[in-house]
């Protein structure tokens, strides 16, 4: 019922942007695909997990041993911290190896001599 | 430009910016904050200077000699001070395994490693920006 | 209360956004952008993510605009 109410007004709205407003076809169906991808969005961000709740699926075990047991492990109060340069340094390795890639790309282009 | 109310007041605000960024690298295992947003605060004061002087003072902050020392100083501070974790006996980058101070949880000198690759992250990161912008509006002349 | 907060900062989040888009002066597409950067550091504090907050309001803010503004003053102002 609500699917053929929907399409009987997709197709009404169709007929009066195309014959009573006088928008051309190729607008047309710009809009018509902004809008498809606007409602896929608006659908995947309501199916989100709730924020800061304790049932997402990405508080498990691990994020808990961080906040329980990362002061006695790595011996900083900042839980950020002891995880992106304790527990996850080598990631942050790879970060600092950008960030000299790209300020050595700049010196190797721009040094005027 | 010569203005003199940028001038004066870029002469009072860039000592208590560079402060305060000192304050974030050191305390990046304390409170929030850290290696990049000390080293991002830090070199932002370093750019004021060229901005509201001119580039020869900017320049004088940190010459182009210096800049290059600290950047490759900090990226290899950072990959020996995880080669010392494997010499002290635990695994590449590992922390307290290694054997490193740990002090008391929750003072300024703790957490063994992180206050010292903290430290070098945030030198490298402010040179970074300081010599990238220096390089840029140099250009070719 | 805050609710309202965060709703007109994500709402002048997204004005900035379309506005960087479509304006054709370079220079003002740049402040918009460090707006644009600035509204955002506040949404990153009210998400509690104060560290995130500190990078996007120093580097997102200060150092890209200035990069920016550095790049546009080597070349043209407009499009």
């Amino acid at each position: 019922m609500l699917y053929a109410l929907a399409a009987i007004f997709i197709i009404i709205l169709t007929l009066f942007l195309r014959f009573i407003m006088g928008v051309d076809s190729r607008t047309l169906v710009t809009l018509y695909l902004l809008g498809f991808i606007i409602f896929l969005l608006s659908f995947t961000v309501a199916e989100m997990p709730t924020f800061g709740s304790l049932d997402n699926p990405a508080f498990n075990e691990v994020p808990r041993r961080y906040l329980e047991q990362g002061v006695e492990e790595t011996g900083a109060v900042n839980i950020i911290s002891s995880v992106i340069i304790d527990y996850r340094a080598f990631d942050t390795l790879g970060e600092a190896t950008v960030l000299f890639v790209a300020i050595a790309a700049v010196v190797a282009t721009l040094r005027s001599h | 430009m010569e203005d003199q109310i940028t001038r004066i007041t870029s002469r009072l605000v860039v000592p208590f910016i560079q402060v305060y960024g000192i304050y974030i690298i050191l305390h990046g295992h304390l409170s929030p904050g850290g290696s990049f947003s000390g080293g991002a605060i830090f070199g932002a004061s370093l750019v004021l200077v060229a901005l509201s002087f001119n580039l020869e003072a900017g320049s004088k902050q940190i010459p182009h000699n210096a800049a290059s020392v600290l950047e490759s100083g900090g990226a290899l501070g950072y990959l020996i001070t995880g080669l010392v974790a494997i010499a002290l006996g635990g695994y590449y980058l590992s922390n307290k395994a290694a054997g490193f101070p740990m002090g008391e949880a929750g003072s300024l000198f703790s957490a063994g490693a992180i206050f010292i690759i903290t430290l070098f992250v945030g030198i490298k990161v402010a040179s970074t920006i300081a010599t990238l912008f220096y390089y840029i509006i140099e250009g070719e002349k | 209360m805050i609710e309202i907060l965060n709703i007109l900062l994500l709402l002048f989040l997204i004005v900035c956004a379309v506005g960087v888009a479509y304006i054709r002066d370079l220079l003002s597409a740049v402040i918009l952008f460090s707006s644009f950067g600035l509204i955002m550091a506040i949404i990153w504090q009210q998400l509690s993510a104060p560290d995130v907050a500190m990078v996007e309001a120093a580097l997102g803010t200060g150092v890209v605009s200035l990069l920016l503004i550095a790049a546009i003053s080597k070349t043209r102002r407009t499009e």
